[in-house]
């Protein structure tokens, strides 16, 4: 039998991704692209990875992924930030050569045998409940069986300078009109969010020696837990830190007159974690200065990046905040910081195996569900990719459990969660944590590879020896003891870790690693991830529990009136949504439970926890 | 929060309430409250105002037909729904304390329509409505047994805390997400500090919800010359029973508060038990009738020789049985001799192991532990721990205000324990 073809539009670190996977899972993927030159292109920050992010990466790669490799292949320093901040929010991050990194995500559709096309999706085909292909510039059709649309910040995409106003995705490329046309022709909702992206500068124009150097910290690691597949680049670059003065600011507030943000060119809300310096000037009054990180963007070019004075201003603000900086009062601008707001689909709009509502064979990936960021677009890409396949053979879809990682949590927030701003993920958005750490990505995301089909050929007989390794741990430490005391008692204490145990108890030292510390970690966390774990099967049990059999609100005596009168109001139809309302606290919902309990609505002993 | 009724204006309770809120007999001023949808109109119609006149946060003065000369004036002060005390409309009639005015006030308001406020039954509209919480009413009801201190109250420290709590969690979660990646957010010394200074305001709210929790209650009883009161005595550390040899001496029952362990207890001398008596079969129905699930009692009597009565064990308690007197000869289960002394610290400690887990100071120091290891985390240089940890106070802190499921119980009897006009 002919393998279906899963169509990508888009290709983009969302797109690659989909693609990817969309042939790991068994089908055959053509990605349509604009610009053949341009896959995988770091749009932005030439980085890979940081707090959660990092974590996200080494899930992809444990789900299959090319991000984790591609980013080890590309990396001009290696980065585990948060350090010192407890191994639980270790932020593996890489500064990559942006061109290598693109190249190698080329490589790897390549190798893969996705069918590359440039050119343009001006319209899907046939009926929204089952596509049959997809409609290119011309008219001419391209049939497939499941479609992707990742077209990040392409979607209507417009970019802003100053009082200029273009159309484009990006800086350089085109956007597409016509295929936003045909989606909200199709019922889908667009809404419109913003981003932006610093200048780059010549690096030979700077002057580095009034910046302050950023080195690679610590000893290495890598993204891919299958070790290194593209080889490592020739050479490793430091970055530089310089800070923004009064001069800067002084400079940016004398053209907010003609900036799209404050004057209405711009409607669409921004990232507030990733803000333009105007922004930041508005919302923080009272500071002096800002940090602004100088980034390489590769070895073979000669461009810097600015990472924190992300712009929209007119070219002659731009220049005048730039040479307001130490060590940059020579800089020659290469590329002119613009902004861009694009549309996204408005939750609701997909699920959460991103299939499009109402259809079959339609799955949305990347930017236009409403994120930031490559690591959440490449997420997303290989689960729409995955799901895009499978729909087409006739398989169930999946969707990721919060319990997988940050993949489970990211698709959760972006699809049940209203977006007011591009979602980035944050460790702190995790249930636990303390459980969904970069150290055990591959245990956790290994078995649901596997289920999904989407692992690598090896991939079974690496879990089963990560396994193996994770039990020898775990027995290790339960039973090596040394006057009294044993490991498994020692490791939970905050201040002891892996090396301290090595110590006191030298046969440790025979264990794999790798796998011993994550023993160490999940052992010392266990009381509290079981915790976290409990509340969030609980909380998942009662959130569906139904108040059906409540006919007046205002007649439940076990919560405050308060409460009564907010909840009659609204009148939700299960706890979760009656949690969600204001004016309804915590023993509210408990009382809900007594009143139920009392009243035959649910089984007693169903609150716990 | 105010409060938002539906367009009918409906009364949660259905009803006008009225009470005294002075205490009764002659003084210079008396004060009748009113609460519940349009008691306005009544209290307009009752001191001859015309309508409307306390239609939102008024004052007025009226006459009360009633009453002639100075003691026909009434002040009425108003409050709209949603800005009263008890988060419904509300009015105060202060009236001359002259005798019988107050009485003849509330009769006329009585006859049309209000009803008597049972005890504390402001307050627990004021609960309902969510104008105050369950912490604070506890609060009233200890200050109503003389329990209050001076300071800043349980309440007010449980607010400080929540907002430092807020504040540090942000903090905390600023540094780990921004740090390092942006040189953003506070080092580890800043939030040391901060940590630091919530453990000692956490220490401060557990001190003061547990002065306003309900103590624990321990009855000791046993056929009479058992030695209960010599017991009670060497417990609480005074001569405060009448203790002779002569069996029956102790008619009233005592109660003292006294600290157990590391918290305090309701210690209570009960009347000894002969099941016939008609004197102290009385005391003893007394106790019985106040004796509630889940208190404590030890049952005593010399070598253990009489079974504990049914009676007390329908009331399901936690009970311990003692062989007292142990000094003059030793029986089964705890021995325990004042005399000697023998046994006490093993009856403490089985007091205090058993001390029931809920109420706020039990739920204010489960949130001082978390925030202890918490600290303990941070020093360690986990942020991320300290960061579960502090969420999980957070969670932790919201049950000692708003009290989980299960302490229904003490919040009832503190409403009751409240005078009728509050």
């Amino acid at each position: 039998m002919k393998a279906p073809i899963v169509i990508v539009v888009g290709g983009g670190h969302a797109g690659a991704e989909a693609a990817l996977a969309a042939v790991r899972a068994g089908a055959s993927a053509v990605l349509v692209t604009f610009d053949i030159g341009r896959i995988g292109e770091m749009s932005c920050n030439p980085a890979i990875g940081g707090v959660a992010k990092g974590t996200l990466v080494r899930e992809i790669d444990a789900l299959g992924g090319a991000m984790g490799e591609c980013a080890d292949g590309s990396a001009l320093q290696f980065r585990m930030l948060n350090r010192s901040r407890g191994p639980a929010v270790w932020g593996p991050r890489v500064q990559s050569d942006a061109a290598l990194y693109s190249k190698l995500v080329r490589k790897s559709l390549e190798e893969a045998g996705v069918i590359l096309v440039e050119d343009e999706v001006t319209a899907l085909s046939g009926p929204t409940e089952r596509l049959s292909g997809v409609r290119l510039s011309g008219g001419r059709l391209l049939a497939g069986d499941a479609v992707v649309i990742a077209a990040g910040t392409f979607l209507r995409g417009v970019l802003f300078r100053g009082r200029q106003k273009w159309r484009g995705g990006r800086t350089g490329d085109g956007s597409s009109f016509a295929l936003a046309d045909d989606l909200e022709r199709r019922g889908f909702a667009l809404g419109r969010f913003k981003t932006g992206t610093p200048p780059r500068l010549a690096g030979t124009s700077l002057d580095y020696s009034e910046m302050e150097l950023q080195c690679e910290d610590g000893p290495g690691f890598l993204f891919s837990f299958r070790g290194r597949r593209f080889g490592a680049p020739s050479a490793r670059m430091p970055c530089w830190v310089t800070r923004t003065t009064g001069k800067t600011r002084r400079a940016a507030m004398s053209a907010f007159g003609e900036s799209p943000l404050f004057t209405g060119g711009i409607t669409g809300r921004g990232p507030r974690y990733c803000p333009s310096f105007e922004d930041k000037v508005v919302r923080f009054p009272e500071r002096s200065e800002h940090v602004v990180f100088v980034e390489p963007v590769g070895i073979d070019s000669p461009l810097v990046y600015l990472n924190g004075l992300s712009t929209s201003l007119p070219e002659q603000a731009q220049i005048e905040m730039i040479r307001s900086l130490p060590g940059c009062s020579e800089a020659r601008v290469a590329r002119w910081g613009y902004a861009v707001e694009y549309g996204y689909f408005l939750p609701g709009g997909f699920d959460g195996t991103l299939r499009a509502a109402g259809s079959e064979n339609l799955f949305f990936a990347g930017q236009i569900c409403g994120t930031t960021g490559y690591e959440e677009a490449a997420a997303l890409g290989l689960l729409a990719g995955r799901n895009a396949a499978a729909a087409a053979l006739g398989k169930p879809l999946f969707e990721p459990d919060q319990a997988w990682g940050y993949i489970g949590v990211l698709v959760s927030d972006v699809t049940c969660r209203g977006l007011d701003e591009p979602y980035r993920l944050f460790s702190s958005r995790a249930w636990s944590r303390l459980h969904l750490r970069e150290d055990n990505a591959p245990l956790r995301c290994l078995p649901w590879a596997l289920e999904m089909g989407v692992a690598r050929p090896g991939d079974a007989d690496l879990l089963a020896v990560l396994e193996q390794d994770a039990d020898k741990a775990r027995s290790a430490l339960e039973s090596c003891s040394a006057e009294g005391v044993r490991a498994l008692d020692l490791c939970r204490r905050p201040e002891i870790d892996e090396r301290d145990l090595v110590e006191r108890y030298p046969e440790l030292a025979e264990l794999d690693r790798e796998s011993f510390r994550s023993a160490v970690l999940d052992e010392k966390y266990r009381g509290y991830v079981d915790r976290a774990a409990r509340r969030m099967e609980t909380w998942r049990r009662l959130h569906g529990l139904s108040l059906n059999s409540i006919g007046d609100f205002r007649s439940v005596e076990e919560i405050s009136w308060e409460a009564r009168e907010a909840l009659e109001r609204a009148r939700p139809s299960n706890l979760g949504e009656a949690s969600a309302l204001p004016g309804v606290r915590p023993s509210d919902i408990d009382g809900l439970l007594v009143h139920l309990a009392r009243t035959g609505g649910v089984p007693r002993g169903t609150h716990g926890s | 929060m105010t409060v938002e009724r539906d367009s009918s204006g409906r009364n949660p309770a259905g009803d006008i309430i009225a009470a005294l809120a002075t205490p009764d007999g002659p003084g210079a001023l008396a004060i009748v409250r009113l609460c519940g949808a349009n008691c306005t109109r009544l209290a307009e119609k009752c001191i001859s105002l015309s309508p409307m006149t306390l239609n939102g946060r008024k004052r007025a003065i009226g006459s009360f037909e009633g009453m002639s000369g100075p003691a026909s004036a009434v002040v009425a002060i108003s409050w709209p729904r949603g800005a009263s005390y008890t988060g419904e409309e509300m009015v105060e009639l202060i009236c001359s304390g002259a005798p019988g005015v107050a009485d003849a006030v509330l009769g006329r308001l009585f006859r049309d329509g209000a009803r008597v406020a049972a005890p504390g039954e402001f307050t627990r509209r004021a609960l309902l409505n969510g104008r105050i919480s369950p912490l604070e009413v506890l609060e009233l009801s200890a200050a109503f047994r003389g329990a209050a201190t001076a300071g800043r109250s349980a309440s007010a420290l449980v607010a400080d805390l929540s907002r430092a709590l807020a504040e540090a969690r942000a903090a905390l979660d600023g540094a780990i997400e921004f740090h390092d990646s942006h040189l953003e957010g506070e080092g580890p010394a800043a939030l040391g500090g901060r940590f630091d200074r919530l453990l000692e305001t956490a220490s401060a709210v557990t001190a003061a919800a547990s002065e306003v929790s309900d103590p624990d209650r321990v009855f000791i009883t046993g056929p009479r010359n058992a030695g209960k009161s010599s017991l009670f005595n060497f417990l609480t550390g005074r001569e405060a029973a009448l203790v002779s040899d002569c069996p029956g001496t102790t008619r009233e029952g005592l109660r003292e508060s006294t600290d157990i362990g590391s918290g305090k207890i309701e210690l209570r001398d009960t009347a000894g038990w002969t099941g016939e008596d008609g004197l102290d079969s009385m005391a003893l129905a007394k106790v019985l009738e106040e004796m509630r699930e889940g208190d404590c009692v030890v049952w005593m009597s010399p070598r253990g020789r009489d079974p504990v009565p049914e009676a007390i064990l329908q009331r399901k308690p936690r009970l311990v049985s003692v062989s007292s007197r142990c000094d003059e000869g030793r029986g089964p289960g705890l021995n325990v001799s004042v005399l000697r002394p023998e046994g006490i610290e093993d009856l403490k400690r089985w007091i205090a192991a058993r001390r029931p887990v809920h109420g706020p100071g039990a739920a204010a120091s489960i949130v001082e532990d978390l925030l202890r290891e918490a600290c303990a985390a941070l020093r360690a240089g986990d942020a991320a721990l300290a960061s579960a940890l502090a969420a999980e106070a957070d969670t932790a802190l919201s049950e000692v205000s708003d009290l989980p499921a299960g302490c229904g119980d003490s919040i009832e009897r503190a409403l009751g324990s409240l005078c009728v006009g509050k």
